[in-house]
């Protein structure tokens, strides 16, 4: 699903965020990527979305190199991976059920389709109450689960979750999680990126751990640290 | 695309000008200043040329005969003939000797057998004809005596209508030059507000394409409500002008407004649109690299 050789970002003010990363995510793998602010574990997702592109190495998603893709393969690929931000980018204008629908009407959904399929990811998220309601109205919980929902909406093979947990409380926190781990066995593959050490201790799921862009852990069943 | 996305493109266009009406006033508002300034030049310059018209078509070129001509008709015939002569008029020696009785206030001034004035003709001149060259072939004509026109205020009269026009030129090029500086910079404006939406939307897989039209649509009613509000501004404002200058000047001949209707639809309505689109196309260029 993801594989990276010799992965290197180096920033145009000079700063090294990922060096010599080389790793690969298998389909259907649950995966947290953990370290301490500054690691690189933003810039490695914002690689694998095509929002930066990589100094050097090779990066490669869904078997394509994404460095070579053009305008519109980046759109494309783009739709194959669903994101979860920390800050949540919902469009505040729009309500719960549009800024769902929005990633399917950017793809051309059927109209019939867009709606069976909005409804069905409100009920996974438990927002089906909410579908008519602004982003402003909700709670921080429920504001990320419009931003899984969304995420989830168009059937991705990959998702990427940057701090989904970052700015909630810890019961909030493991609802998130619950629905993360229930999209996971459905064969979403899921790449995490998370500061949340009970949660990552708890799960036990392969833990990839970064630190000054360099790759200095990866186990499977991991925790947060090497002692945990 | 299908049809249906067209639909969904409109949408998104009107809700996005209702979401953001006040910033969509001000564009439209920004963009009706911008035309009406072209406008008033635009207007400006083809009443300047309208009057160098009305001018032009006063000036005749007048021929006299030698005395005791005979062959009248015929030299007639051959100073019609003259390319860029639009009408003949014969002037005889004795209606040319009554207006001059008239002008002086004599009447007994000349007698039918003691009448010095020589027979005439007045030649109009097509649009554009070349004076001088016509003066030259129509003193060549045998029998004609003598050709006699305003040398000296056509000349300035042909200058004045190339100042002006020169100048009415450029600065109406300034012009539109101006109104697609203010107009791409107004809808930066509106575009800029909205870049997040932009980068969300690029994030959820959208094309550069997908994300433009909406935008495009939007820049282009911006332009086009620009227009319309400039158009009915300047119509009337027009029309109030003509009415103020016919009451209380009646010698400076407007253009009647139906004839200035026209061609300021096509060309308001043209850059309003055509700007208003180009506008957006140039401001959400930037936004779409992500």
């Amino acid at each position: 699903m993801i594989l990276t050789k010799d992965l290197t970002k180096i920033y145009s003010n000079g700063v090294v965020a990922l060096e010599q990363l080389s790793l690969s995510v298998e389909k259907g793998e649950f995966v947290f990527l953990v370290g301490p602010s500054g690691a690189g574990k933003t810039t490695f997702l914002n690689l694998i979305i095509r929002r930066e592109l990589p100094t050097a190495g090779l990066l490669s998603v869904n078997q394509k190199n994404i460095a070579s893709l053009k305008k519109d393969e980046i759109a494309f690929l783009r739709r194959s991976i669903g994101v979860i931000f920390q800050d949540y980018k919902l469009l505040p204008h729009k309500t719960v059920y549009e800024n769902i629908s929005f990633a399917l009407e950017v793809i051309e959904t059927g109209i019939k389709e867009i709606k069976q399929r909005v409804y069905s990811v409100l009920e996974l998220v438990g927002l089906l109450n909410k579908s008519n309601v602004f982003p402003s109205e909700l709670s921080g919980g429920e504001q990320q689960r419009v931003c899984l929902a969304r995420a989830i909406v168009n059937r991705p093979l990959l998702l990427l979750a940057d701090e989904p947990t970052g700015n909630l409380d810890p019961d909030t926190s493991w609802e998130i999680m619950e629905l993360l781990r229930e999209i996971n066995k459905r064969g979403t593959t899921i790449l995490m990126a998370t500061h949340n050490k009970e949660i990552v201790d708890k799960l036990r799921k392969r833990v990839i751990a970064l630190d000054h862009g360099k790759l200095i852990r990866d186990t499977l069943r991991g925790g947060y640290t090497i002692e945990a | 695309m299908k049809p249906r996305t067209f639909l969904y493109f409109f949408r998104e266009a009107f809700r996005g000008l209702v979401r953001n009406s006040l910033m969509s006033l001000a564009a439209i508002g920004i963009i009706t200043i911008a035309l009406l300034l072209f406008g008033l030049f635009y207007l400006f310059t083809v009443n300047l040329q309208h009057l160098g018209d009305l001018a032009w078509d006063k000036i005749e070129i007048r021929v006299f005969l030698e005395q005791n001509v005979e062959q009248v008709e015929e030299i007639g015939t051959k100073l019609a003939a003259l390319p860029g002569v639009k009408s003949i008029k014969f002037i005889p020696k004795q209606e040319g000797a009554a207006a001059l009785e008239k002008l002086l206030g004599n009447k007994n001034l000349f007698t039918e057998e003691d009448n010095p004035l020589p027979h005439c003709f007045n030649l109009s001149l097509t649009e554009g004809a070349n004076i001088d060259e016509i003066s030259r072939l129509a003193s060549k004509v045998p029998g004609v005596e003598e050709v006699v026109f305003g040398q000296a205020f056509v000349k300035f009269l042909k200058i004045a209508i190339r100042i002006g026009l020169i100048v009415g030129m450029v600065f109406l090029l300034l012009t539109v030059c101006a109104v697609l500086y203010i107009v791409i910079n107004t809808i930066q404006l509106t575009v800029y507000a909205r870049r997040k939406e932009i980068e969300i939307m690029k994030l959820v897989g959208a094309t550069d394409a997908f994300v433009r039209w909406p935008f495009l649509l939007e820049g282009m009613v911006l332009g086009l409500g620009g227009a319309a509000l400039a158009l009915i501004l300047l119509t009337e404002g027009y029309t109030i002008l003509i009415r103020k200058l016919s009451a209380y000047h009646n010698f400076i001949p407007l253009l009647p407004r139906a004839q200035v209707n026209s061609p300021l639809i096509i060309f308001l309505f043209t850059m309003g649109i055509c700007f208003g689109a180009i506008g957006s196309l140039f401001s959400i260029k930037r936004y779409l690299k992500v």
